[in-house]
């Protein structure tokens, strides 16, 4: 499974895209708890956004880990 | 008549035209923060003749600003929105200007706000950029949002005319003061540009109700790659907002309450004070040789082990300082702590003004 990053999410993980191991991730919700996890940091930034094929994923959505899924964290700078 | 006019080049345009024109020229629109974001957009804004435009910001340029604020120096003693007014009086005197001199909150954002045609929220503020959504949610004022972080950015309309009609909560439902901002992390001058036109072009597209809008969708912009996306949003955020807005006072670093004192005061009673500077450690100035410097997550240690005088922290401009103070107040009640009003800045001027 791909993971594109934006912004802090590209700081926080080092890279600009995850490559995830897929089975234990199959919703949007288990992929946000793998990332916190995976990188603690993530866990102060809660609100960061799930996109998946270029929409708004909710949390149920149900992942087969074909999609292109991207970590949209929120940015504040003017 | 057309072709010699200040706006023949975009009249001539099929979308524009003589109608459109007179649209914009009819326009209100209101620019909250006139930074990186703001200032371009403001600029081209009265290029393309809107009747009036309000400029909110109550920030004086500061030199670190100018790579990205292209029409400030940095010298200037005016609030960016003062000088951005003058700027925009001397490209086109056609525009009727509007100038608040303080920053936008709770009490001033109702007298500022109601009525325009549309906001531009280009604050560097995360505070004011949920206070200037939820605001413009409740009263129906379409709204352009943009942000940016490092080389990246991000430009929404939210129109806020219709129930599904997406806001920045759908997206980020909470502030979150762990954002770093620009001072902290970098950022790259292009994409402030970038940015601040996009939210332009969002503004003038939906005044003149031509093109496609980015209402309910996300566009970000990454400059390294050249990227663009554009995210489709869906409303799913369905508190009470107006319930919401009546419990939030929207206060961050720009307005949180903290007892502050003068840079004169300071200086001319300084053995009183125990000074602490919180800027960031590569920045970090000291005022004198007693100048103490903290990390901001160890602040509470610092003033633990100290000596029982009152404490004077300070930051570059003041604004940290405030929240840092704001924060420490609460659980330090018997400590006396001030913010240095206008930081390490306002120590400087003073010093200059008492040396001539």
């Amino acid at each position: 499974m791909k993971v594109f990053c934006f912004g802090m999410a590209k700081d926080i993980t080092g890279l600009s895209t995850l490559d995830l191991d897929n089975e234990s991730v199959s919703t949007v919700e288990e992929l946000k708890n793998y990332l916190i996890a995976a990188y603690p940091e993530f866990e102060k930034y809660k609100s960061f956004m799930i996109a998946v094929n270029q929409s708004y994923a909710n949390n149920d959505l149900v992942l087969n880990g074909t999609e292109e899924i991207a970590i949209i964290p929120p940015v504040s700078g003017g | 008549m057309i072709i010699d006019s200040r706006y023949s080049r975009q009249i001539l345009l099929n979308e524009i035209g003589e109608t459109g024109q007179t649209k914009i020229n009819k326009s209100q629109v209101a620019i909250v923060g006139c930074g990186g974001l703001g200032a371009i957009a403001a600029m081209y804004l009265a290029g393309a003749g809107i009747g009036s435009i309000i400029l909110i910001d109550g920030d004086t340029p500061d030199i670190t600003n100018i790579h990205r604020q292209v029409f400030y120096n940095g010298n200037e003693t005016h609030s960016k929105s003062q000088i951005l007014g003058q700027k925009i009086n001397t490209l086109n005197p056609e525009v009727n200007v509007v100038i608040e001199s303080n920053f936008l909150d709770k009490n001033n954002i109702d007298d500022l706000l109601t009525g325009v045609d549309i906001v531009l929220e280009c604050t560097d503020d995360i505070m004011s950029k949920y206070l200037v959504n939820d605001f413009c949610a409740i009263e129906n004022i379409p709204l352009v949002y943009g942000a940016i972080y490092k080389y990246e950015g991000y430009v929404s309309l939210f129109r806020n005319q219709e129930e599904n009609d997406v806001h920045l909560r759908d997206i980020f439902p909470e502030p979150n003061p762990e954002i770093p901002t620009c001072s902290e992390v970098g950022v790259y001058n292009i994409i402030a540009g970038l940015i601040g036109l996009m939210q332009a072009n969002e503004a003038l597209k939906y005044l003149l109700r031509v093109g496609e809008g980015l209402a309910n969708k996300l566009l970000t912009y990454e400059c390294l790659s050249s990227k663009q996306i554009v995210l489709n949003l869906k409303k799913n955020w369905n508190v009470d907002l107006e319930d919401l807005y009546e419990k939030t006072l929207y206060t961050s670093a720009s307005c949180a309450s903290a007892p502050e004192i003068m840079a004169s005061q300071l200086i001319n009673n300084r053995s009183d004070y125990l000074l602490i500077s919180v800027m960031p450690k590569g920045e970090h100035q000291a005022y004198d040789e007693k100048t103490k410097w903290s990390e901001i997550s160890d602040i509470e240690n610092s003033i633990k082990s100290s000596e029982p005088k009152p404490i004077v922290i300070y930051c570059r401009r003041g604004r940290v300082s405030k929240s840092v103070v704001s924060d420490l107040i609460k659980s330090n009640a018997r400590r006396k702590i001030f913010s240095l009003e206008g930081g390490y800045k306002a120590l400087q001027k003073y010093q200059s003004k008492s040396a001539d």
